[in-house]
């Protein structure tokens, strides 16, 4: 009996042990499903944002203004078409068709149309990835809720520091569009972006993105959008040095803004944010320093000798002013080199 | 709902105050009312304070359920008080704000290449705009005339008043440390522009990366400086 007990200790204690090794080893592999399962609920948002046909009134608050529009989308053969009408303030509708932008300005009667020779981004579909969201956010289902006659679930996304803002999506259970996203920085919210009304017709018929003003009369201007140039990157130029934590590099450009002026754009993002630095050449205008604000957008910017950086994003302000402070030109020919 | 009103109104409202305020709003005619009368209060308490301050229009939530209910956009006839020059002049300033920033979201380069916006001493280009410590009225009213914008849009809500009047309530310059909701807190329109300019091609870029691609498209652009002087 006395060698006995401590047997039948330690296989218990074992025994305890292993059932606790296990239920943690499922805890943990149901915590990434449902984290892989989460990510992947966001990256059918954003898909169902191009790929849905659907119609409706969007309100649109920030710090106390309401502003209302309203909205019809579809994509058919692969052709993104999508309408905005404002419905307060200046009369304004945007016509979206593929790479084709027409903004309609009644009051100015003047017709803008502008043609992008590839959709690029615009087309593609958001990833996230849930290791890199996992490290400075926690993603939280909380449950479902209603909004314009409809269910939806709840997703919020709420940063481990103060280098991001948070978000909270209602995402349709039916079709995954977004119905509502609030932006959120330390527990208030910025903005809020919400459908009142929305439904999904099977189709939409072509005369619904057809201008609601007659043109007749108005100016029309063309344009053709600022294409990336095949010019290569200047690798020794600029680099972006000690990024507020878990930003990295994704796109890096180099856009003509005049017959011979250049400007670099780098895009950075966490995964969820994104905030661009443009890299031009100083004088050009009064040079921006320091910060300034349009609601939940900062932008910085910072003059390196002959350099104009501004830094543009939908986060907080000591993450633009981060990044804007740590572009670091990195060799001496490339000093010389006023192109950014 | 007036506790919770007041509190949106502060900016101090939680989101499900908030979520039934704009419900109130939209079907509340009184509320409505209500909204207005408060909103001018505190708008002009925050110009008295220094703060930017932002136009007041009392029929702003009525206009938006005429407009749902009507299925149409509001315009411009349904404000039909004339305002003085200065006021009209940056109206019409503004007009080329938010004409830039659609134009920037359709992908132009309104920096150099605007026609509407063209300089009235140069014709052209960022370069001739920037910098220039040129008194705003001054320069906005030459904007504005260049454009080729006639007397006829100098036409606000009766109960509309202008960010200039309400300035003269209280300092200038504490406006720009608040920064606005819809428009850059800056003063030179060729730095506003670049800045739409930049804002666009950021969106454009960014569209493919996490929360960037999950809103429908230039909203934040379509209501670019909706709710500054018109």
């Amino acid at each position: 009996m006395t060698r006995a007990l401590p047997a039948f200790l330690l296989l218990f204690f074992l025994t305890a042990l292993s059932a606790a090794a296990q239920a943690a080893d499922g805890e943990a592999s149901a915590s990434a499903e449902a984290d892989g399962s989460l990510n992947a609920l966001l990256a059918k948002a954003s898909e169902a944002v191009r790929s849905e046909t659907y119609r409706g009134i969007i309100v649109y608050l920030r710090e106390g203004q309401l502003d209302t529009l309203r909205v019809i989308h579809r994509r058919r053969d692969g052709l993104e078409q999508e309408r905005l009408v404002s419905l307060t303030g200046q009369p304004r509708e945007v016509i979206r068709r593929g790479g084709v932008v027409t903004s309609i300005l009644p009051q100015n009667k003047v017709v803008l149309i502008s043609q992008r020779k590839h959709d690029g981004l615009l087309g593609s579909v958001a990833q996230f990835s849930a290791d890199r969201m996992g490290e400075h956010y926690r993603v939280t289902d909380m449950g479902q809720r209603r909004l314009a006659d409809r269910v939806g679930r709840l997703i919020s996304i709420e940063p481990l520091d103060g280098y991001r803002y948070g978000y909270r999506m209602l995402i349709d259970d039916e079709t995954r569009l977004p119905l509502k996203l609030d932006l959120i920085s330390d527990n208030n919210v910025l903005e809020q972006l919400m459908f009142t009304q929305v439904e999904f017709p099977k189709s939409i018929d072509d005369d619904e993105f057809e201008p609601g003003y007659d043109i007749d009369g108005f100016r029309v201007v063309k344009h053709q959008a600022v294409q990336v140039e095949d010019k290569p990157v200047p690798e020794d130029a600029w680099k972006p040095t000690d990024l507020p934590p878990g930003f990295e590099l994704a796109e890096d450009g180099v856009r003509r803004v005049t017959e011979s002026g250049f400007v670099r754009q780098m895009l950075f993002t966490d995964g969820v944010a994104a905030v661009s630095a443009f890299i031009a050449p100083a004088g050009l205008r009064k040079p921006l320093e320091g910060a300034t604000t349009m609601g939940a957008v900062n932008a910085y910017g910072h003059v390196v000798e002959d350099t104009q950086i501004t830094v543009v994003g939908e986060v907080p302000a000591r993450t633009v002013k981060r990044i804007a402070e740590n572009l670091v030109r990195e060799t001496q020919s490339a000093s010389r080199n006023v192109s950014p | 709902m007036n506790e919770q009103f007041s509190a949106f109104l502060d900016g101090e409202a939680t989101r499900d105050e908030a979520d039934a305020v704009v419900s109130a709003l939209l079907r509340d005619e009184q509320l409505r009312e209500s909204w207005g009368r408060q909103h001018w209060l505190r708008t002009t308490l925050r110009a008295h304070n220094g703060e930017m301050a932002v136009p007041l229009d009392c029929n702003f939530s009525d206009r938006v359920m005429a407009a749902i209910a009507q299925d149409r956009p509001e315009t411009a006839a349904a404000r039909p008080v004339a305002v003085p020059m200065r006021v009209a002049a940056r109206r019409r300033w503004r007009s080329m704000a938010g004409l830039a920033a659609v134009a920037s979201a359709a992908g132009i380069v309104l920096l150099v290449s605007n026609p509407l916006r063209q300089d009235a001493t140069t014709g052209n280009s960022l370069a001739s705009a920037s910098g220039n410590g040129a008194p705003a009225a001054t320069s906005v009213a030459a904007q504005g005339n260049a454009a080729g914008m006639g007397g006829a849009q100098a036409m606000v809500a009766s109960n509309e008043l202008s960010s200039d009047m309400l300035r003269q309530a209280g300092p200038s310059q504490a406006a720009v440390q608040r920064g606005p909701a819809d428009h850059w807190s800056v003063s030179d329109p060729a730095l506003e522009d670049e800045l739409n300019g930049y804002l666009v091609e950021h969106n454009g870029l960014a569209r493919g990366y996490g929360m960037s691609g999950t809103t429908p498209g230039f909203v934040r652009v379509a209501t670019y400086g909706q709710d500054t002087p018109q």
